[in-house]
């Protein structure tokens, strides 16, 4: 079964987001939806780009009434010093 | 490799199906059980549909996307087409001059950013809110449009290789604590490396992701404006034209991990007014005279091709952006040096200290500047 989940992505950085392997198209207010199967272990590739200290925030939302295995969520990003991206991963499944 | 190592409902499932409703309905990430680590399956979901670890889990997945494509809508990762997140056209007063513009925003599943914007502005009738008609147009008018394209360039099975064998050598057992969150964390608490090694550990886990290029930049504009100028002809009469000016420019840039480079090209065809001259005619029964001042002549053409490039880097405690032009019509090289010392709230680099040098002028200038962020 096929769930939706909403992603909301908030960064003035540049982002990405990638689910399985796949890039994402985030619309300019940072939303996105994918869908996910039920149950099934998914995959979050994300990263932003810009000036160092720039932030980024990330967080999921399936369609009620289901739930996430996540861990540490929202999941946040930030660029260190002396660099101009970063990014990271979560591996979840909605329930 | 078999799918039910994916297929991680034959675990979840009846665990959840154990838990009451009002259990499951809470804080997902307190209560749910743990999704078995496994470095294949790690490895597996970095990998794009369509190609997997082994033959068999290859065409299983490729089914499951097949079935996947069938049930979901356009806005589905997996088949989202081009996709076009933003789209907007207005129309709005910029001191006293009316601006129409369109603009687009999109962003495709192969990781590119495409932006287009289109834009023509005009003077205002006076004490009118109507733009001035083409055959009375009294002032200028000018149309630009640009394109720009960013694109990624990633690696993210570079990445999941690294993070996933770090993951396993970690001991870790739950798939969702396998990222760059926990996994400093649970390094720290087993006691398995220092906190600068986990540092050094994790900085090259950014560099498999990013590479040394993470994205690169391209983008070209173009302009062109009408506008209307009065001279005096050399016997003193009166005349007008309106011969349009235009510039396009081209830039091709890369974004580095710790800074990024660009590359422009601008050429530009203006038109320069002459020194104004006056004409004076008596005043009928006074012995004042009616003076006006104009160009003498009419404007000259100015053409210009300037090549640019520009270094953005950043350090710890300041930035860089030293820039070198040179125009080919006037052949004249620039050079500046802005350093960024200070910050904004944000943490962005916003002024400074500036060197600058033209090859036209003898001295070397240094001034104290405040700009916006700076930005990659």
């Amino acid at each position: 079964m096929l769930v939706p989940v909403e992603i909301t992505f908030q960064s003035t950085a540049r982002r990405f987001v990638m689910h399985n392997g796949n890039f994402v198209p985030i619309e300019p207010s940072g939303k996105a939806t994918i869908q996910c199967q039920q149950g099934v272990a998914q995959l979050l590739l994300f990263g932003i780009e810009g000036a160092p200290g720039a932030t980024g925030t990330l967080t999921l939302k399936p369609q009620p009434p289901h739930t996430l295995k996540i861990s540490s969520h929202p999941i946040q990003v930030k660029i260190a010093q002396g660099k101009t991206v970063a990014g990271g991963n979560r591996f979840f499944a909605v329930v | 490799m078999k799918t039910r190592d994916v297929l991680i409902s034959t675990l979840l499932l009846p665990a959840i199906l154990a838990l009451p409703c009002s259990a499951v309905a809470q804080d997902s990430e307190q209560t749910e059980p743990k999704i078995p680590f496994n470095l294949e399956t790690c490895r597996a979901l970095f990998t794009p549909q369509g190609c997997c670890a082994t033959p068999q889990m290859s065409q299983k997945v490729a089914e499951k996307a097949d079935e996947t494509r069938q049930g979901l809508p356009l806005a589905a990762s997996e088949v989202a087409p081009t996709a076009t997140t933003a789209v907007a056209l207005t129309a709005t007063d910029q001191d006293g001059r009316g601006v129409i513009s369109f603009a687009s925003n999109k962003q495709t599943p192969q990781g590119s950013t495409n932006s287009l914007a289109l834009k023509v502005s005009a003077p205002f009738n006076q004490n009118q809110s109507v733009l001035a008609s083409l055959a009375g147009l009294s002032g200028d008018i000018v149309a630009s449009g640009s394109f720009s394209r960013f694109i990624w360039n990633i690696s993210p099975q570079a990445y999941g290789d690294t993070l996933c064998q770090a993951c396993q050598n970690a001991g870790i057992t739950d798939l969702t604590e396998c990222n760059e969150t926990d996994l400093p964390r649970i390094l720290q608490e087993k006691g398995l490396a220092t906190e600068s090694e986990i540092a050094r550990r994790m900085n090259s886990l950014q560099d498999a992701l990013f590479g040394r290029m993470p994205g690169t930049v391209l983008s070209f504009e173009a302009s062109a404006g009408r506008k209307e100028r009065t001279f005096f002809t050399p016997d003193g009469t009166k005349d007008k034209e309106d011969r349009s000016g235009y510039s396009f420019s081209a830039l091709g840039g890369m974004i580095l991990n710790g800074w990024s480079a660009y590359t422009r090209l601008t050429g530009k065809t203006d038109f320069k007014e002459n020194d104004k001259a006056t004409l004076c005619t008596p005043i009928t029964d006074s012995i004042l005279q009616n003076c006006t001042a104009q160009p003498l002549g009419e404007a000259k053409k100015v053409e210009s091709l300037i090549l640019a490039t520009e270094a953005r880097m950043f350090f710890r405690g300041f930035a860089l952006a030293p820039s070198v032009q040179y125009d080919f019509d006037s052949e004249v090289w620039g050079f500046e040096a802005p350093l960024f010392l200070v910050r904004n709230a944000d943490g962005g680099f916003t002024g400074g200290l500036k060197l600058a040098w033209r090859s036209d002028q003898e001295h070397l200038a240094a001034a104290v500047f405040v700009t916006r962020a700076l930005a990659p």
